[in-house]
């Protein structure tokens, strides 16, 4: 699947629009279309309330659902305003990851 | 400007510069060194003087090193395995050949233990790159920031190395706050049964000690921990006790509890909702109340 395509996927399954951060094109044309449906069924994961999200100490009116791949080479963060909407997908590699988990103080 | 043949700790240069100033390079010499060594801009004369007089100086003493030492530096050797050790020198060597002039350690517990799943190779680079596997080794690329790392205090506890390895100055800023996000974060791999948990888990423990300002475990003290904690059935309770542990031991007291009081405070809003993890976030912030119990 195109980044592209990946990204209107998530748009349909949030039910809206949201921002794209980190290396994201890259990253899902680096991996199987069967690694990007397990990234799409995360999303609807956290969409479900079934993903435990953290609070961002930084940016005290979001929180936050942390996505890893079993191989521990993609993390993904996405978050959520409190008691809203979701804003915004992470995805790259993990030196980036870390940089954004301190942005947001998670 | 050309590939140098060898690599300098500028760090451990500047701790010896009254051994070497003037015995060996000249003050205009070591600046020459310090500005080559930091990357910044020499003019066409500097980069002439250094090349003429500093460059041939250091290729000289590296070569001198490298035939008394044939190379090859062990750290931790009293819990190496003797095989292991004769094995590991035949590899270094082998990967030294791969990355030419480039710092090689071997480590992990290839060297201590008799069943291992990989062999870790560690190469000093200038840039990170992408780590790999090549037959049963696993090699990860470090930039030369590492030195000054935690993470590299650990490994070289226990290693065989191609170059002398001289402790460094922690200077990875490890705080409070990537101590508790750190937490945070393994309590999350406990919880999902994530795969990669052993590598969040070393890192806890390394910056627990770090924290607490005990002696950093290497990587055969880290390996029996990280087993021991992992085989446990209270694998939670055992992590919330080192995380209370290091706080209260290294943390000032006002600074800490202030800190768990605002973490208790965003979880318990969570709670609110997101009503279904409750369980989870009672569980976590039982950390962060042991330790407000203690320290009020």
């Amino acid at each position: 699947m195109k980044a592209e395509d990946f990204k209107k996927e998530v748009t349909a399954i949030l039910g809206r629009e949201i921002e794209f951060d980190g290396h994201v094109n890259k990253t899902l044309e680096n991996i199987t279309e069967e690694r990007q449906k397990r990234i799409l069924e995360w999303v609807g994961n956290c969409l479900k309330g079934m993903i435990i999200p953290e609070p961002c100490k930084n940016y005290r009116h979001l929180i936050a659902f942390i996505y890893k791949s079993s191989d521990n080479k993609i993390r993904g963060i996405l978050t959520k305003e409190k008691n809203a909407y979701f804003i915004e997908l992470f995805l790259d590699k993990h030196k980036y990851y870390d940089q954004k988990r301190r942005y947001l103080g998670l | 400007m050309r590939r140098l043949q060898y690599t300098l700790n500028l760090v451990h240069l500047r701790g010896i510069k009254k051994d070497i100033v003037p015995a060996i390079f000249t003050l205009h010499q070591f600046e020459l060194i310090e500005k080559r060594f930091s990357n910044k801009k020499m003019t066409p004369s500097e980069k002439n003087e250094f090349s003429r007089a500093v460059s041939k100086k250091m290729v000289a003493i590296n070569k001198i090193l490298e035939k008394e030492t044939d190379n090859l530096f062990c750290y931790g050797k009293e819990k190496i395995l003797k095989d292991r050790l004769e094995l590991a020198s035949r590899y270094l060597k082998r990967f030294s050949r791969m990355f030419k002039n480039k710092h090689v350690l071997i480590t992990g517990s290839f060297l201590f233990s008799e069943k291992y799943h990989d062999i870790d190779i560690f190469v000093v680079a200038k840039y990170e790159k992408e780590d790999y596997r090549y037959g049963k080794f696993h090699i990860n690329y470090m930039g030369e920031e590492a030195y000054t790392s935690s993470f590299f205090a650990s490994i070289s506890g226990i290693c065989v190395s191609n170059r002398q390895i001289i402790p460094c100055l922690i200077k990875k800023a490890i705080t409070l706050d990537t101590f508790i996000s750190l937490y945070q974060e393994l309590f999350n791999d406990l919880h999902s049964n994530f795969a990669g948990v052993k590598k969040t888990l070393r890192e806890f423990l390394v910056q627990s000690a770090f924290i607490s300002k005990m002696p950093l475990p290497d990587s055969y003290m880290l390996w029996h921990q990280v087993r021991i904690i992992l085989r446990s059935k209270s694998k939670a309770k055992i992590i919330k006790k080192i995380f209370v542990y290091a706080v209260i031991l290294g943390i000032d007291d006002k600074k800490a509890l202030s800190a768990m009081k605002d973490m208790v405070r965003l979880y318990k809003g969570m709670m609110e909702d997101y009503s279904q993890h409750k369980a989870y976030y009672l569980n976590l912030i039982k950390g962060f109340q042991e330790v407000i119990e203690v320290e009020s």
